[in-house]
């Protein structure tokens, strides 16, 4: 699973049950405040009620007092107490001073009743109904029964509740005892007073609809429960319970005064529907809460953690696939900050491993290649030249040899610091130019990869500086070494497009090759005439490889015989190439070029074989008992699988071993081949002759023959041809040969013998078998068959 | 006169006496208080009377008889000189000892007017106007024809909230009784309780109760009045104060009260000698009609119509026809009860509103 699928499987649990914690106690903390809350609500808002009951009481008994103390009461008063009928002003002033008002919620009194301890009517007042009638209610006939039956002193003041209607709060009545020739804040009154006593019921319209809007407000949950008490009270004392938790679960306050109860009950079910609401409102706010959270998470930690993560993940996967992918070091200073400078400190320590060459320090052939690669595809073209050294140091095996490897190393060391150094001095003084690489290919093979170089001259100039490098040897402090460099170059201009770098290495090392050809401490720029000389070269290598494939090649035998007595000695089995032959080429040629493109192991074995399928036939025919001689490549005599193949073949044709003689190429031998000796040795062990061809023509010091177990020197053609040039009392150099083999016990052929006076000089020397154009010329195996090879008779004598 | 005036000793004697004589006005000079309903009393007659005597006059204002009632009753009205009131209050507040009588005070010119009037006021009142109680209506604004007292009691669509009624316990409910045809002084409870009935429903597309002269006079040009119940001669005020000329005024098929309006001077003090030279001032025939010619109400003064122009005669509403008179009834002294009942009932219905 990836990351950041992982990331929000865990994430998503872990937030949904942090949310549903927090919700459940939460819920739980705001249902306590909820409940607390609205009871403390409730207790000052039915405080609130009492308060201004209490205040409007306070206020009705205030008004009363006025208004029994008014002028407008006193006329009438004052006509009643005369026995006068009152005029309808009198009345209707005292009544407007009721109704005098702005608005009629300011009103005081609903019903207004005087009367005098007899229960005569003084005056009535009703502010709601122009057509009531005055009625005097039983408590306040109890009252008036009090002074007058039982005599008894009355307070001032009386309360009482009405009857109540259906669904109506009950009118609320005060009774007011007051005497004309008393003070009105008298206590107490006695019938000797000539009381009057006021009915009044009070308009508490402002109270009730502040209950009714409390009551309203809570939707039903919130009742009230009033006790009428009937009775008739001289004192109002409220007193209230606060709200507390009844039996059914519900809240309830108590309000109790002498003339009534009023109970106010909070149905418990009151608060389900608003933490109902609630829950659900916050149900769903947590759900966005927690979808919010969990994308900010996700998005925070994408952001801050996998992203950089993947990224790096991406980097590292796409390193090697696209070149345009590159690790940067993060300026954050955090863990995957740490992981990619880390991770970009390995890729670099692994880079340099597999970059660079251990011993030098300088690039590798992978990472040259590489570059050569990448300077190809740069987006970005180089103007000018790109330029290819290819460096070989020659004579570097002999230091090996002589002082050891460790100063062979040392020197390697040494040449690539030098190097590096006149490198960038060189390209120092040139702006344009950046040296893409300084690599070691490997042994004593270094290449150079410079861009932007601005001529021709300028890439000379380096080579030429490199060359200075070994100018009369290498030196290393006091030690002087006989090292010298052999340089080819190859370069491409950026007008030409794209270069095909193997084609750019290739030239390079040609022209290497053509430098050291050139002579030592050379370089050479790859040119056309170097071209042409590669281009033919593959020419050869396809028609080689054509002529392989579609078995065209075939042998001719050229016979060799032993000068006494004069008889055909064997054969020198030579391969010929019809398609190269036409274009004049010959295995002079198309051999070093076979060897140089690996190809010569298998056109060797094949005339091996098939030279081992004539000599058979042969045998078979003619009773041969002569000797094939086959020229075997030493590359191919360093081949390990050479010997048990040509054992094979050995076997699987029968042919006698003493029959075969194995010609080498002095030439093409290598110093101390100790590969090709120890070939050489177990073919020698079989009892095959060994022969040395063309003994002369290379730098095979005479010393070195000892190496090798050969059996036979065949001297090369072109001394029998410089004897003829060597001054007279001069010993001609086959002479020497001759005699130097015999020195060595060898036996040795006298090749190329064209001419009689060859011939002649041959026999002289005691030359035991001798090979040439004079006796004949290469044959073709129907002329072997034939016979054609015998002897000529004039030689036979 | 001109020797007299060319002789230096002589002009200075004169002067001498001049002066005393202003000097002597000028100690004598009473201010009158009058407290009456606004636009009663021209201020060129006042402008003149000053002029004349010295005296000065200052107005009060009152919006509804109710409220000049209860300043009656509580004994303030003893702060004013003369009131306004009309003939039927005149004659029971006399009773009360509440107004001075003034037939005994042998005031000059008021013989002017016309003894049915004179009788009206009975001895505590001189009287001063007369007329009809009917709806006054802007004929732009409506939209129906208005002709009666239900059109104002349930008023039509364009007039709703922007009628209004009088908060007068004799007139207001007379209104509702003459609309349903009833004896507008009844002291039927049940016709009464019908009449309450009928305001209560009006209450609602009223603007408020009240005098609308007192409401024009206030909001002028922005007054907003469309449909109001009135008194004769209102009219020319309620144009003149609000600049609207499209108003009418009639008296409802159903009939209308018919008023006559008194002078009378509250008990308390004595009857100031100003107050006399007013009440004698305003009863000179010339005076008598250029007031009411200037403050558009019908005179009581007969002397005066003999001087009226044949516009002022002819003006149907301070002079209504035979036919209006016909359906008008004359003010009628009414039970305690009743009044009890009728004060009652449009105190409650103007504390509602």
């Amino acid at each position: 699973m990836k990351l950041k699928k992982k990331l929000k499987y865990i994430i998503l649990p872990v937030i949904i049950i942090i949310s549903s914690l927090v919700t459940f106690a939460y819920y739980n903390v705001y249902k306590q405040q909820i409940i607390k809350n609205k009871i403390t609500l409730l207790d000052m808002q039915l405080e609130n009620l009492l308060l201004q009951a209490e205040h409007q009481l306070i206020n009705s008994k205030t008004y009363l007092k006025q208004k029994i103390d008014s002028k407008e009461a006193a006329r009438i008063f004052n006509r009643k107490e005369q026995g006068e009928q009152l005029p309808a002003q009198f009345v209707t002033q005292f009544f407007n001073s009721f109704v005098d008002n702005e608005n009629s919620s300011d009103m005081v009194v609903n019903d207004f009743v005087i009367t005098n301890h007899n229960s005569d009517l003084i005056v009535h007042i009703n502010t709601q109904d122009p057509f009531a009638e005055p009625v005097l209610r039983q408590q306040t006939q109890t009252i008036l029964e009090r002074v007058n039956k039982e005599n008894k002193r009355l307070a001032q003041f009386y309360y009482f509740l009405g009857d109540a209607q259906e669904n109506v709060f009950p009118p609320f009545y005060l009774i007011r005892v007051f005497s004309r020739y008393q003070l009105s804040s008298k206590s107490f009154y006695y019938k000797n007073d000539d009381i009057y006593l006021i009915q009044a019921e009070l308009n508490f319209n402002l109270i009730k609809s502040e209950m009714r809007k409390l009551i309203a407000e809570h939707n039903g949950y919130l009742q009230y429960k009033l006790i009428n008490k009937r009775g008739v009270s001289d004192s109002l004392l409220l007193t209230r319970t606060p709200f507390r938790l009844n039996d059914e679960g519900g809240y309830q306050s108590k309000l109790q005064t002498a003339p009534f109860d009023i109970t106010f009950t909070l149905d418990k079910s009151y608060f389900n529907e608003s933490l109902n609401l609630f829950l659900s409102k916050y149900l769903l706010l947590s759900l966005f809460l927690m979808l919010i959270t969990y994308f900010i998470l996700c998005a925070i930690i994408e952001k801050q953690i996998l992203t950089p993560i993947t990224t790096l993940a991406k980097r590292i996967k796409y390193l090697d696939v696209s070149p345009t992918v590159e690790l940067k070091r993060l300026q954050s200073h955090d863990e995957v900050s740490d992981l990619n400078d880390s991770y970009i400190n390995f890729v670099n320590k692994i880079n340099a491993l597999a970059n660079n060459d251990k011993l030098t320090g300088l690039a590798n052939r992978g990472s040259f290649t590489a570059q050569l690669t990448q300077l190809k595809n740069a987006e970005q073209k180089n103007t000018g030249y790109i330029a290819l050294f290819f460096i070989d140091l020659d004579n570097f095996k002999y230091v090996n040899d002589t002082f050891g490897h460790h100063t062979g190393d040392h020197l390697l060391v040494v040449f690539s610091q030098r190097l590096k150094k006149v490198l960038r001095a060189k390209v120092r003084a040139n702006d344009s130019s950046t040296i893409n690489s300084i690599a070691r290919l490997g042994g004593d093979e270094f290449v150079v990869l410079i861009a932007g170089l601005p001529s021709l001259q300028a890439i000379e100039s380096i080579g030429q500086r490199i060359c200075d490098l070994f100018k009369g040897g290498f030196s290393i402090a006091s030690d002087h070494y006989d090292v010298h460099a052999s340089i080819g170059i190859a370069y491409a201009h950026s007008t030409e497009g794209s270069f095909n770098e193997e084609e750019l290495l290739n030239k390079a090392d040609s022209a290497m090759y053509a430098a050291k050809k050139d002579g030592k401490n050379n370089f050479k720029l790859f040119s056309s005439a170097l071209e042409e000389k590669i281009r033919r070269e593959k020419q050869i290598e396809c028609e080689l490889k054509k002529a392989k494939k579609n078995n065209e090649l075939f042998l001719v035998f050229l016979p060799a015989y032993t000068a006494s007595p004069f008889a055909l000695r064997g054969y020198e089995v030579l391969v010929r190439c019809p398609a190269l032959a036409e274009m004049g080429i010959g295995p002079d040629v198309f051999i070093p070029i076979a060897e140089k493109m690996d190809l010569i192991l298998d056109i060797d074995f094949w005339v091996i074989e098939n030279a081992f399928i004539k000599q058979a036939e042969l045998v078979h025919k003619t009773a041969f008992t002569g000797i094939f001689a086959i020229n075997v490549s030493p590359k191919s005599l360093r081949d390990k699988d050479f010997y048990p193949c040509f054992k094979k073949l050995l076997d699987k044709y029968a042919i006698a071993a003493t029959q075969i003689s194995i010609d080498i190429t002095e030439t093409c031998l290598l110093p101390n081949d100790k590969k090709a000796i120890a070939t050489l040795h177990q073919l020698k062990a079989l009892g095959i002759q060994i022969a040395l061809d063309d003994f002369g023509a290379g730098y095979t010091s005479i010393s070195q023959l000892v190496d090798y177990p050969l059996d036979t020197l065949k001297i090369a053609r072109s001394f029998v041809k410089d004897r003829q040039l060597t001054a007279a009392g001069d010993k001609p150099a086959l002479d020497i040969i001759f005699e130097l083999g015999k020195v060595y016990q060898l036996d040795v052929i006298v090749t190329g013998i064209e001419t009689q006076t060859d011939l002649e000089h041959a026999q002289k020397l005691g030359c035991k078998i001798l090979q040439g154009f004079y006796f004949s010329k290469p044959r073709t195996w129907k002329e072997v068959l034939n016979g054609a090879c015998l002897p000529p008779l004039e030689h036979v004598s | 006169m001109v020797d007299f005036i060319y002789n230096g000793h002589i002009v200075k004697y004169i002067l001498a006496v001049l002066l005393f004589c202003c000097s002597l006005t000028k100690l004598s000079a009473q201010e009158i208080k009058i407290y009456t309903w606004e636009g009663f009393l021209s201020d060129d007659v006042v402008a003149a009377f000053t002029k004349k005597t010295g005296h000065s006059i200052k107005q009060y204002f009152y919006d509804s008889e109710i409220e000049r009632d209860a300043l009656l009753m509580n004994g303030q009205a003893a702060k004013y000189d003369l009131v306004i009131i009309n003939s039927e209050t005149t004659k029971n507040y006399g009773q009360l000892n509440l107004l001075q009588p003034l037939s005994s005070l042998a005031i000059a010119n008021t013989h002017y007017n016309g003894k049915r009037w004179r009788d009206a006021c009975g001895q505590y009142g001189i009287p001063y106007a007369k007329g009809t109680m009917g709806i006054a209506h802007r004929r732009s604004v409506s939209k129906t024809e208005i002709s009666s007292w239900h059109d104002l009691l349930t008023p039509p669509e364009e007039h709703i909230g922007t009628t209004m009624i009088f908060k007068n316990d004799i007139d207001t409910i007379a209104i509702a009784l003459l609309a349903q045809g009833l004896q507008p002084f009844t002291g039927n409870q049940q016709e009464l309780k019908s009449a309450y009935k009928l305001l209560q429903a009006q209450s609602q597309y009223l603007m408020a109760y009240g005098y609308p002269l007192t409401y024009v006079f206030e909001h002028k040009q922005s007054s907003t009045l469309t449909l109001a119940a009135v008194y004769s001669g209102d009219l020319e005020n309620i144009k003149k104060s609000t600049g609207q000329n499209d108003w009418e005024y009639i008296v409802p098929k159903e009939g209308t009260l018919f008023f006559v309006d008194c002078f009378a001077a509250p008990s308390g003090h004595m009857v100031k000698e100003a107050s006399k030279a007013f009440l004698a001032f305003i009863n000179e025939p010339q005076v008598a009609y250029q007031n009411a010619s200037d403050s558009w109400f019908s005179t009581t003064n007969e002397a005066a119509l003999a001087l009226a122009s044949e516009q002022y005669k002819n003006d149907n509403e301070l002079f209504p026809d035979a036919e209006t008179l016909q359906r008008s009834y004359p003010y009628q002294s009414i039970s305690t009860d009743d009044r009890i009942i009728r004060n009652r009932i449009i105190s409650i219905l103007s504390i509602a509103k």
